[in-house]
């Protein structure tokens, strides 16, 4: 059972073992981001308190008293890791060791999002520049099991995840999954892997799905059009594309 | 014998923070309360960028009051480059505002419910009652501004999306259901307050300062002279071990420090006499939720909003002028200062939040009370410790 729970078999083993008093035990950390993807899980509103109600919420410095963090089945992270400071290497190793699963909620977290932008030299840290997605942290590797894009991510699709993984829904779980070894997470990601390959359907789902409205639709050729000043880099646009996720390998052009 | 304690960490606040106190016999004789959230650099990321994108990039800065940093942002780069924006621009942005009010206070109430119910399906229950409001808040942010959090449609120059007659309707119908119920969580959340403030053996007085206080306008905010700020390093105040973590500066208007916040828009607006002591501001928050909803509808039943709502004018300047955009966050004067040049680039950008300004209001707090009690205080005051080191 330890082997099975040490190789990353998570908590769907203690679902068989103890079905009677299962309680999947969550948590919330917090490192370089805004807070919004923590905010848009309780903008569920009145489902973010039945949610409350069916998880046992472990840890989250927001809305927890607890200073230590104890073990815990899924801990969802959000942030990038800023690499100068200490405390966000020491907070990222422990989450690792308690944690079975680490979800990446959002674009910082599993992208980079607006912290690609980022160049340091501000007081009163300007040493603090180097940020990185959890995703991209190799002794995380095989810990960061499902990666969520957005900035932030939709609560409806939250919910829906939360449902998957209460479930162990994999067929839903899978996107989440291929997205944490993915570094597509631009608009520049759409026209390089959905239009040029020529998988581009014209259906404007990206255009929809982009959170800053980077992404426009042009009616004359019936394709994206992309802005990349306004690109946060959340990897909305490639997630919701219906064109993105081919069960076969992606043709290579020689 | 006087001892130093250092927390770090204050549970049930948001972001990562600590408190560097000097404790004489249980009591706090000196305390500085800083940010530990390392610095994201906002400041220079948008040197050199489009102004234009600003709004976009800088309500990223915080996902609780997201929108108070793109119209502040859009405000300051109207102001340097001489946009007029429509007015009912300006009316739907104070509407937005006074949205993520709402909607952020409420969020506080749901942080610190832990706090005020022992019992937990208690709590549970007044999580329910306060997610309906923050429900129609969110609904007004959504259709008024694109998204719940990090509004789109605040541009520089105005407005986006216009919103039609039907929607406005529907959002003054919601109004009328949504404000007894705010009503009823609001008595329950003071009742609560009074059974903490018992059950912790804490008096009126607890967390009283005297400094004196700092806002623009009781709703949504007025052109304020930048160049009376001026900022104090942590590296000058905090020790050696502290110099390299603590990531935020201490703004200080006319070289004093001042609290903001809802205690300062009621004493400045609206003639409130302050007894000092955090309870009271706990409870001028709540009450700001009431006059906030009241205001949108004023608002929304006054005008018409289904017109042109955007000047698409490109900006320009001559990257001397300052332009300085204020805008009255939930937890006080949130300013930005931004200079442009000809061809609308950024060259200089500033960003001072009100919980910047109000850690030296928590820091002279913190002086006499009991070292056990110290995270009531803070709590009290919303820290909000990513806009603080952005």
């Amino acid at each position: 059972m330890l082997l099975i729970e040490e190789v990353g078999m998570f908590y769907r083993d203690r679902l068989s073992f103890e079905e009677e008093d299962f309680k999947l035990k969550v948590g919330f950390l917090h490192f370089s981001s805004c807070s919004g993807c923590q905010v848009a899980f309780l903008d569920m509103f009145e489902e973010a308190v039945e949610i409350l109600d069916t998880v046992e919420l472990v840890y989250s410095n927001m809305l927890t008293k607890r200073r230590d963090i104890p073990r815990m089945d899924v801990a969802f992270v959000e942030g990038a890791l800023c690499v100068e400071d200490p405390h966000h290497i020491n907070l990222l190793r422990e989450v690792g060791k308690k944690a079975k699963v680490v979800v990446a909620v959002g674009g910082c977290a599993a992208f980079g999002g607006v912290r690609r932008l980022s160049c340091g030299n501000q007081l009163p840290q300007p040493q603090s520049q180097t940020f990185v997605p959890i995703t991209e942290v190799e002794f995380l590797r095989t810990k960061v099991k499902y990666a969520i894009p957005g900035c932030p991510p939709n609560p409806s699709l939250l919910y829906s995840f939360l449902l998957a993984l209460l479930e162990v829904n994999e067929d839903f779980l899978l996107p989440f999954e291929l997205m944490t070894s993915s570094t597509k997470a631009s608009g520049f990601d759409i026209v390089s892997e959905v239009v040029n390959k020529g998988f581009c359907v014209g259906c404007g789902t990206c255009s929809t799905a982009c959170p800053t409205r980077a992404i426009s639709f042009n009616r004359e050729c019936g394709k994206p059009a992309f802005n990349a000043n306004l690109c946060v880099h959340c990897g909305s646009c490639l997630a919701a594309c219906p064109q993105s996720f081919k069960p076969y390998p992606q043709p290579v052009y020689v | 014998m006087r001892k130093v304690v250092k927390l770090e960490g204050i549970p049930l606040t948001e972001g990562h923070s600590g408190l560097y106190l000097e404790v004489e016999e249980g009591i706090v004789k000196r305390g500085i309360y800083y940010a530990l959230v390392p610095v994201r650099g906002f400041e220079t990321l948008l040197l050199g960028k489009d102004s234009r994108v600003a709004p976009t990039i800088t309500t990223r800065i915080c996902g609780l009051c997201q929108v108070t940093h793109a119209i502040a942002s859009a405000r300051a780069i109207e102001d340097a480059a001489g946009i007029e924006v429509p007015p009912e621009a300006e009316r739907l942005r104070e509407v937005l505002g006074l949205a993520v009010r709402v909607y952020n206070n409420l969020l506080h109430q749901i942080i610190i419910s832990e706090d005020l119910f022992p019992e937990k399906k208690e709590q549970l229950g007044f999580i329910r009652e306060v997610q309906e409001v923050r429900k129609f808040a969110g609904m007004v942010l959504e259709t008024i501004g694109g998204e719940i959090i990090h509004s789109p449609n605040v541009k520089v120059g105005g407005i986006s999306e216009p919103v039609e007659e039907s929607v406005k309707e529907k959002i003054l119908c919601r109004l009328s259901d949504i404000l007894p119920k705010l009503q009823a969580s609001f008595s329950l959340f003071r009742e609560k307050l009074d059974d903490l403030w018992k059950r912790e053996g804490l008096d009126e007085e607890f967390g009283k300062h005297d400094l004196n206080f700092f806002a623009t306008d009781p709703y949504y905010g007025k052109r304020f002279d930048f160049e009376r700020f001026s900022f104090i390093l942590p590296q000058e105040i905090l020790e050696a071990g502290l110099k390299r973590r603590a990531s935020n500066l201490f703004p200080v208007i006319d070289g004093r420090p001042f609290e903001t916040g809802p205690r300062a828009r009621a004493v400045l607006f609206r003639g409130y006499k302050p007894k000092g002591g955090v309870k009271e501001l706990h409870l001028l928050r709540a009450q700001e939720n009431l006059d906030a909803l009241k205001r949108i509808g004023e608002i929304l039943e006054r005008g018409r909003f289904d017109g042109e709502l955007w000047n698409r004018k490109t900006p320009s300047s001559d990257g001397e002028t300052l332009g300085v955009g204020v805008h009255e966050a939930p937890r006080g004067t949130n300013v930005h200062a931004v200079k442009i040049d000809k061809s609308g680039k950024i060259t200089y950008y500033k960003i001072v939040v009100p919980t910047e300004i109000n850690f030296f209001a928590v820091s002279e707090a913190l002086r006499g009370a009991p070292a056990t009690k110290v995270e009531f205080i803070v709590r009290a005051y919303d820290p909000c410790i990513v806009c603080a080191a952005h």
